[in-house]
């Protein structure tokens, strides 16, 4: 578990990204969503999130605006930017690239 | 209201103070504050008593110190490119002066293009904190420039009305251009302290020294009697002001405590005040050194007065202890 807790260390910000490229999502909503699509395998934690999202923002890949929730209540809501896009593209393709060489190696 | 809730008004408490601008700080204390009490509520939906709801939540963020450190490693500490990248309209108008390139009409251009698109760009672009000393010469530049066009505004009025000098239309002018000036300064102040006063400084630090230039010149009556080359006299004293000036940018977005870039700040201008004296021929006795150190001084942090700390009451968790029940009370807070 804590290769797995290393490993989701390495790749948080282009997962962040990833999830803030399908919607705008605010904190809450991307913990939530992390753990659904991954099928709970990833639990990413509070500490860990906000800063990441901090981050990406001042990095400007991503932008907050609070904006109302559908309950009505304002959320910090991240949108993601044209430079943060770029960003994305370039993780995919070099995850894509270190995927496929781990997979060579594992024989999996 | 419940006893549980005091544990997020103590976890909000202890994230205070993380030496990041005030702005900030309270634009992530209400994001933490919002994501604790959806999650709360969450909990409480599948029967969990309050106090435990907030005791898991809480305790889900982890260390307020650590929250605390992140953020402050975040946005309190500028990178060497950032802050070189702030550092460098200094160093720039400081190779104008070295090398006399003011006399160039097309270096002036080039220059003015540079720093107003920078200006506009780092606008446009969430305001990094790099772009703070390109809008404070972007402002110095509109300011003279709109000075200049009022003055031939006004000289053209007095040409018309056959007016000898400009006479009482200098009056007007100038009298017309100081409030102008001021409200597009403080216009331009009030949004750039939104995010931190701080900046309002950074942004403002060039314009006292600009401003003693630009008086000098006045006072000796060099620019209109005596011919450009006797204004390169003053160059070299300029461009070490202007380089002392680029290098505390660069340490003061680099240094993590706002208490240290304060006494940044307050250093250089007596710094440059002395170096301004010595080179300048300004002769300034001790009391009147400490008088204009102590306006300058007045002048750079004057910016805090625009800092907004915001009505206490109206933070989110300011309903915690008020007598609506939960779910009242946190609609009408967030």
């Amino acid at each position: 578990m804590a290769y797995v807790k290393e490993l989701l260390k390495g790749n948080t910000d282009p997962l962040l990204l990833s999830l803030i490229n399908l919607r705008a999502m605010y904190g809450y909503e991307i913990i939530k969503e992390v753990a659904r699509r991954s099928e709970g395998y990833f639990k990413l934690n509070e500490g860990t999130l906000y800063p990441a999202l901090h981050r990406l923002e001042k990095a400007g890949l991503i932008e907050g605006r609070w904006q109302p929730s559908i309950t009505g209540q304002e959320r910090r809501y991240y949108h993601i930017t044209d430079k943060g896009h770029d960003v994305l593209t370039a993780r995919r393709k070099e995850w894509k690239g270190f995927a496929r060489a781990v997979e060579l190696i594992f024989g999996v | 209201m419940g006893e549980g809730l005091d544990e997020i008004l103590h976890y909000i408490n202890s994230l205070r103070r993380m030496g990041i601008s005030p702005g900030t700080e309270r634009r992530v204390l209400r994001e933490v504050y919002s994501h604790l009490e959806e999650e709360v509520r969450e909990l409480e939906a599948t029967g969990m008593p309050q106090e435990e709801a907030v005791h898991q939540a809480v305790a889900q963020f982890g260390p307020p110190r650590d929250i605390a450190q992140s953020m402050a490693d975040i946005y309190a500490r500028s990178s060497l490119r950032e802050a070189l990248a702030g550092a460098a309209p200094h160093f720039l108008i400081a190779l104008t002066f070295l090398f006399h390139l003011w006399q160039r009409p097309s270096w002036v251009v080039f220059l003015a293009t540079l720093t107003g698109g920078l200006a506009l760009y780092g606008w446009g672009r969430g305001k990094p904190a790099w772009f703070y000393p390109w809008l404070g010469y972007s402002l110095a530049a509109t300011l003279s420039m709109l000075f200049s066009a009022m003055l031939l505004a006004g000289w053209s009025v007095s040409r018309l009305l056959d007016t000898p000098g400009m006479g009482w239309g200098l009056w007007v002018v100038v009298g017309a251009y100081v409030p102008l000036a001021l409200g597009i300064l403080v216009a331009v102040a009030g949004r750039v302290a939104q995010q931190d006063w701080l900046h309002v400084s950074l942004m403002f630090l060039p314009l006292p020294v600009l401003a003693g230039w630009a008086l000098r010149l006045q006072q000796q009556d060099k620019l209109l009697e005596q011919g450009r080359y006797r204004l390169q006299d003053m160059d070299p004293g300029m461009a070490v002001i202007l380089a002392v000036l680029a290098l505390s940018v660069i340490a003061f977005l680099r240094l993590r405590r706002r208490l240290l870039k304060i006494s940044l700040l307050l250093s250089t201008t007596v710094g440059v005040l002395i170096v301004l004296s010595l080179s300048q021929g300004v002769p300034l006795n001790f009391l009147g050194f400490v008088l204009v150190a102590s306006a300058l001084a007045v002048f750079l942090l004057s910016p805090a007065l625009l800092d907004h700390h915001g009505d206490p009451k109206e933070e989110p968790w300011a309903s915690i202890h008020s007598e609506e029940p939960l779910a009242q009370g946190w609609r009408r807070a967030v």
